[in-house]
């Protein structure tokens, strides 16, 4: 009798935790030395994330923690939706600083940092161009069409512009072909994507470095460990390296590694200064589109 | 007609307050110049810096050290009782899905509103499904009406909006008939 008593009370206790401490549909928060808006409303030193939620950065960056580990930060005058596994960026520049499970997206373009420790800055430039800047690990950036566009390397970055779309199959890249098991292979020297090149007479250019002009073949599949197929139209040696490439449609620019991106200080959730105290890894189609 | 005594007891008040603030605003501004400076630095320079409280509260929050977290947040609310510490404390009990805690300090919260009192309104609304019982938990003040009003407006709520316009609606304040207007002729465009 005692012992059913207990069990009675014990239950009781378990299902008042469990009442006083639902589910939360947060996912996670934002901080920041000062006033930002959130989904259109002003709001100070810090508040709770829902899913879908609209950060506006002033003149203070914001950094941002999901529960599912994610770290980033948002710069000043900046703006992006927040979602528990990405983040649509409408204006200005982020920075990630541990990403779990999570990809950007801006411009029609997706960006998946490599799993954890990769880091770095993805930015607007003008209403056009996404510069992607890494600091540790990669990145990489697949098209409005789910095809792989760059492979961003630590310490380099890359600024993406989208072609129109009727050029959306576009494709220049340079590297040196090589050939495995009956199949041309080149790696881009700018965004490191490796793609199979399909064409006459390549053998002739096998083991040079060449540019490459073609289409994007959608139908073919690549046998070998190639993204995609490039069906060549022109092929050509070239001497010196290249820093442009257009790929999937995409045009990306190699840029130098600016100041800022060279990783300082202590990162993510503390931004600089207190809140203020007075009310005065990566499979190759990325996971946005394949659902 | 002041005695001497009484004027100098007043002097010294006057000077302690006056040092105190001067204090409160120097470690204030240090802390907000000099990001190395850490919390635990400002607060040796003053122990009142609740935004330093509320730093630590947020650290702890993300380390995942909760309990530590509560006890900071809790700390800042003491040594200052205005509206951040209470909306950092509301938030952070809504983050831990936390009703019984959120509710007292979102009502805090709400009454030391200055400004804008829609980001708070949105997470009520989130933990309770009945628009009368969040305008009641909250306080039900006429300004936090009319801003709930407008909030379920932009939701599309209109049904719920009218709910709470029935609260405001009873204070007969003539300077909410132009907003009380405004919903019932949404109201009947939509039906």
């Amino acid at each position: 009798m005692k012992i059913s008593k207990v069990l009675i009370v014990i239950v009781a206790l378990l299902f008042t935790d469990t009442v006083g401490n639902a589910a939360t549909p947060a996912i996670g928060r934002v901080v920041s030395g000062d006033a930002f808006r959130l989904n259109g409303d002003t709001v100070i030193s810090n508040g709770t994330l829902l899913d879908g939620a609209l950060i506006e950065t002033a003149r203070t960056a914001s950094s941002v923690q999901l529960s599912s580990g994610t770290r980033l930060s948002l710069s000043p005058a900046s703006r992006a939706k927040v979602y528990g596994d990405r983040m649509i960026l409408e204006k200005g520049e982020t920075r990630i600083d541990y990403a779990v499970e999570f990809h950007l997206e801006a411009l029609g373009l997706t960006v998946r940092a490599g799993a954890g420790s990769s880091s770095g800055r993805i930015g607007m430039e003008g209403t056009t161009r996404l510069r992607v800047s890494v600091l540790t690990g990669n990145f990489r950036v697949w098209n409005a069409r789910g095809v792989l566009v760059a492979n961003v390397a630590p310490g380099s970055a890359v600024a993406f512009e989208p072609q129109p779309t009727a050029a959306a199959a576009a494709t220049k890249i340079t590297g040196t072909l090589t050939e495995q098991r009956g199949h041309f292979m080149l790696t881009d020297r700018v965004t490191r994507v490796t793609v199979e090149v399909t064409g006459q007479r390549l053998a002739a250019y096998v083991g040079q470095v060449v540019g490459v002009t073609g289409a994007l073949d959608v139908a073919a599949k690549s046998v070998a460990n190639a993204s995609q197929v490039i069906a060549a139209n022109q092929v050509q040696p070239v001497d010196n390296g290249a820093t442009g490439a257009v790929v999937g449609g995409v045009s990306a620019i190699e840029s130098r590694a600016q100041p800022e991106d060279v990783p300082s200080g202590p990162p993510p959730d503390r931004p600089k200064g207190p809140p203020p105290g007075r009310p005065k890894g990566p499979p190759e189609t990325p996971p946005g589109l394949s659902r | 007609m002041r005695s001497v005594f009484e004027r100098t007891v007043l002097v010294l008040l006057f000077g302690f307050a006056f040092c105190l603030t001067i204090q409160l605003a120097v470690a204030e501004a240090r802390l907000r110049s000099s990001p190395e400076l850490t919390p635990h630095a400002a607060l040796r320079l003053n122990p009142r810096l609740s935004s330093a409280w509320i730093q630590l509260g947020l650290d702890a929050e993300a380390e995942g050290n909760l309990a530590e977290a509560e006890i900071e947040l809790l700390r800042a609310a003491r040594v200052d009782r205005q509206y951040v510490p209470a909306w950092t404390l509301a938030n952070f009990y809504f983050r831990r899905g936390d009703a019984a805690n959120f509710w007292p300090w979102a009502r805090k919260a709400a009454a030391r509103t200055f400004d804008d009192y829609r980001p708070l309104l949105r997470l009520a609304d989130v933990l309770e499904s009945s628009p009368r019982e969040v305008a009641t938990r909250l306080g039900g003040d006429p300004p936090l009406l009319r801003a709930y009003i407008d909030v379920l407006i932009g939701a599309g709520r209109l049904d719920a909006a009218q709910e709470i316009a029935s609260l405001l609606a009873a204070r007969h304040d003539s300077s909410d008939q132009a907003r009380l207007a405004d919903l019932a002729d949404r109201v009947s465009r939509a039906h």
